[in-house]
């Protein structure tokens, strides 16, 4: 066994060591983790706005595709003062097909779902879109849209997409008026 | 003396020669009670190294709440502890005991166990199991109260006197009817 002294000399050069190694692994945090958090924070910050709206993007983009799957059977149009019942499967399917074809135009707002952005839609739509299409669906489920003034707003997406005079003049020329 | 703590205070204030009188009053001390969890006195005597580099990196972990003495032993133990679990994976063989060497043990003990009623205990505290040896060791050897060695053993008061109660109960069997008056 040691003596006295070597016991003494042993705890203060195993204290020695151990507090080196202690400030050599603060000294790595310090070189090595504490850059990569910040890194991390910095692209957190500018790249995650981007991957979320990417994201909304899609849902609204899969809220679409839901409504294809399941078949429109019948249209009700309504114009100020009368509503237009369509029936005839040939037309109802022309009539879905084009309105869902224009929410493949640019978006003003897509996938909307704060109250903010609902009541803007709403501002939106309400002052031109004097046309309301409403769509049953095969599976019982109804989606409205409304057009006019250059707009189309899909109110099950809460999605506003822009459209074309031409485009415009397509649609009322499929519903007759 | 109180077990360390002024020594401790004053070599918190700069005072060099305060950690001779800690490791004079406790370090020998210490090595016995880890030996009782590692049976190796090589063994518990670096673990006890180990234990009072700790009071060096650790200057103020120490809270003064508690003696010095059982806090020392606190640390042992989970040091001891831990290399019993290292141990288990790596085997050490005894030097001593491979070439049959007379250990060094049996001197150290001596020099400690002065009286001769607890020398005799002392052989019969290593028939005993684990715990039973440490509660015995720290309750007739190092005369801490049932809350130092609960606190030590990081047990309750009661379990510590459970442990206690079975621990003399073999030691009588052991000692047979001479150990009663021992006890």
């Amino acid at each position: 066994m040691r003596s006295f002294e070597e016991r003494k000399a042993e705890i203060f050069r195993r204290s020695k060591q151990r507090i080196n190694q202690r400030a050599k692994t603060r000294k790595r945090i310090i070189l090595y983790i504490l850059p990569m958090i910040i890194c991390s924070l910095i692209a957190s910050a500018f790249i995650l706005p981007d991957m979320i709206l990417e994201d909304n993007k899609k849902r609204g983009e899969e809220k679409t595709s839901d409504i294809l799957i399941s078949k429109a059977v019948s249209v009700e149009v309504k114009l100020i003062g009368e509503t237009k019942f369509f029936k005839d499967k040939e037309e109802v399917e022309r009539l879905f097909e084009e309105v869902t074809s224009l929410e493949k135009n640019e978006a003003v707002y897509q996938g909307l779902n704060s109250e903010l952005s609902g009541i803007a839609a709403y501002q939106h739509t309400s002052s031109t879109g004097q046309y309301q299409i409403v769509f049953n669906l095969s599976s019982g489920e109804k989606v409205t849209y409304r057009f006019g003034g250059g707009i189309l707003y899909n109110k099950k997406t809460n999605s506003i997409y822009n459209i074309s005079d031409n485009e415009e003049k397509r649609l009322k020329a499929i519903i007759g008026i | 003396m109180d077990n360390g703590e002024s020594s401790y205070r004053r070599f918190l204030n700069g005072d060099e020669t305060a950690f001779d009188e800690i490791m004079n009053e406790l370090f020998d001390k210490l090595v016995f009670f880890i030996d009782r969890y590692v049976q190796d006195i090589y063994a518990a005597e670096d673990i006890a190294i180990d234990t009072f580099s700790d009071l060096l990196v650790h200057r103020h972990r120490y809270n003064f709440k508690v003696k010095l003495k059982t806090y020392l032993f606190m640390i042992g133990r989970s040091r001891a502890l831990n290399y019993i679990k290292r141990r288990k994976i790596i085997y050490f063989t005894d030097l001593s005991k491979a070439e049959e060497i007379p250990s060094e043990k049996d001197e150290f003990w001596e020099a400690l166990l002065a009286d001769e009623r607890k020398r005799m205990v002392n052989e019969a505290i290593e028939k005993l199991s684990g715990d039973m040896r440490v509660v015995i060791h720290l309750i007739y050897f190092e005369e801490l109260s049932y809350d130092e060695a609960a606190k030590v053993m990081k047990k309750n008061k009661k379990q510590i006197d459970n442990l206690l109660y079975r621990a003399k109960k073999e030691l009588r069997s052991i000692l047979g009817a001479e150990g009663e008056m021992l006890l």
